[in-house]
């Protein structure tokens, strides 16, 4: 049946009125009302437990499932290049000819090195993946046998010294050749901890997926890792908590996008003896857990680790960058995360004090704490060498 | 209006009906669903609504955990972790999340809370 001209024109503007109605009662934009939609029912939702942590995706896109499946296979791939425990798998057998040979490995393990020793680098050796001798001494690595737990205490002082003066525990040990494409531990003995950026990789890997199937929303938390793609189903910002690193509660929040987020806290690994907590985040230097902070939390723009590393791994990033400011303490710590731009971060002090970057203290970034009075300074005051200022200043 | 002008009326309402259902009317609920607490294991998915009081024990990998939701909030009571200290107190806000990894429980919320939600908790 053909429209008459009087009946179009009747039909158009019925349309119009329907699609301005529809403007007016929809709350956002039609890429929120879209979002809505591929959220209802594009939205892929799934998670596993993969090198001995969880991974929790979340997409939204109409090729979400395939998107997550191919997500988790890379997870499951990377897992089984660096699981030490696993024979055969690249850092297995680096550890096996430590001190002996070099050993061939997957590209992706070259890069996961040259990062790491990036990472030790600019972090003065603070993050250091050949630390696992020490975490062995401490007996962190036994965390599925009860009976280190039961009587959990710390190694004795000139074990931890002769460790050290072995020379294992040494990032300039390890030697990558990337034409032949193989990594060497020198030392007899040595043995690695690459959890703490490794983790992160594996969530930039999978994140790439999710964009090459192109989803268009996506949040992947890796055991408190956690990075963001684009902003959420329903166009809005992400809302992501921060841990109380001494209650059950949040210390604050952020509202942003495309972001990767990382924290180290004292209280995941750990043990009391003593009247003491001893942690997992070990100085590779002193050979003691670092002592001065109970939390660090680091947010980097994805687009900002880009500038730092050609290949991105925000995640990787700020993994590695929360571990080695943690160790670092507060002063060093923030000074470092201070030099790298689009990076921010809030350092929290084994005494409860809150330190923010110049981002979350100028509100460039929004930051939503729950209890503001905690935040005794931050970047913006550290030229003001007032210490009233320092006590009872801050944002 | 000519009964044409009606049938297009109702074919555009059709096709509008499903963006506003989505935006305010039921299928908002599936964006915006009330607060669920979530327990996975390897092998399940337990979703209990809150406000029901109530034990749940379910077979992690290595022996059982026991969950307990009471109100708003929820936590793991019980589960072979090598260390309490992991995975004990509560949680309340959707987004947040518990776990005993050695056991290989998770304990999660999802949903809707009253802008209280979070889309994850960096830890």
């Amino acid at each position: 049946m053909a429209l008459s001209k009087r009946r179009l024109g009747t039909t158009s503007i019925i349309i119009a009125l329907a699609l301005v109605a529809s403007a007016m009662f929809f709350p956002g934009s039609y890429r929120a009302v879209q979002g809505r939609i591929e959220h209802a029912f594009f939205r892929t939702t799934e998670t596993q437990f993969v090198a001995g942590t969880y991974f929790h995706i979340s997409a939204t896109g109409f090729r979400s499932q395939a998107a997550v499946d191919a997500a988790f296979a890379e997870i499951n791939r990377l897992n089984e290049l660096w699981d030490d425990a696993l024979p055969g798998s690249d850092v297995n057998r680096l550890e096996q000819q430590a001190g002996s040979a070099p050993v061939r490995v997957a590209p992706e393990t070259i890069i996961l090195f040259k990062a790491a020793k990036g990472l030790s680098d600019v972090t003065g050796g603070a993050f250091d993946i050949t630390v696992g001798p020490l975490v062995s001494l401490w007996r962190f690595d036994h965390e599925e046998d009860h009976s280190v737990w039961e009587d959990h205490s710390p190694p004795d002082q000139n074990g931890i010294a002769d460790l050290l003066a072995s020379g294992v525990v040494d990032y300039r040990q390890v030697v990558i050749d990337e034409e032949a494409r193989t990594v060497f531990l020198t030392q007899e003995g040595m043995s690695l901890a690459v959890g703490g950026i490794a983790k992160g990789m594996m969530v930039d890997a999978a994140m790439d997926i999710l964009e090459e199937f192109g989803v268009g929303s996506a949040i992947i938390d890796a055991g408190g890792d956690i990075a963001i793609l684009g902003t959420k189903p329903d166009a809005g910002s992400w809302r992501l908590g921060i841990r109380h690193p001494r209650n059950d509660g949040i210390l604050g929040v952020i509202e942003s996008n495309g972001v990767a987020i990382a924290t180290s806290g004292d209280y995941e690994r750990h043990f009391s003896h003593q009247g003491q907590r001893y942690h997992h985040l070990l100085d590779p230097v002193s050979g003691q857990p670092a002592a001065e902070l109970a939390q660090v939390t680091i947010y980097i723009e994805r687009e900002t680790a880009l500038s730092f590393w050609p290949e991105g791994w925000p995640t990787a990033l700020a993994d590695a960058l929360a571990t080695g400011a943690f160790i670092m303490g507060p002063d060093g710590g923030m000074e470092l995360t201070q030099s790298i731009a689009g990076v921010e971060a809030v350092f929290v002090t084994t005494d409860g004090a809150v330190f923010l970057s110049e981002g979350f203290e100028n509100g460039t970034v929004p930051l939503t704490l729950e209890d503001p009075s905690a935040v005794v300074g931050g970047w913006l005051g550290r030229d003001t060498g007032d210490d009233d200022n320092q006590e009872e200043g801050g944002p | 209006m000519r009964k044409g002008d009606i049938v297009i009326t109702v074919f555009v309402l059709t096709l509008i009906l499903p963006l506003f259902l989505v935006s305010h009317g039921p299928f908002a609920g599936l964006v915006s669903a009330e607060k669920v607490f979530v327990i996975e294991t390897d092998t399940d998915a337990i979703r209990i609504e809150s406000g029901v009081d109530q034990q749940v024990t379910v077979m992690g990998a290595n022996g059982p955990a026991v969950i307990e939701v009471s109100g708003h909030r929820a936590r793991i009571v019980e589960s072979l972790c090598p260390h309490e200290a992991w995975h004990q107190g509560w949680i309340s806000r959707p987004g947040e999340i518990k776990a005993c990894l050695p056991n290989r429980v998770i304990l999660k919320i999802e949903g809707s809370d009253n802008g209280l939600n979070l889309d994850g908790v960096t830890h």
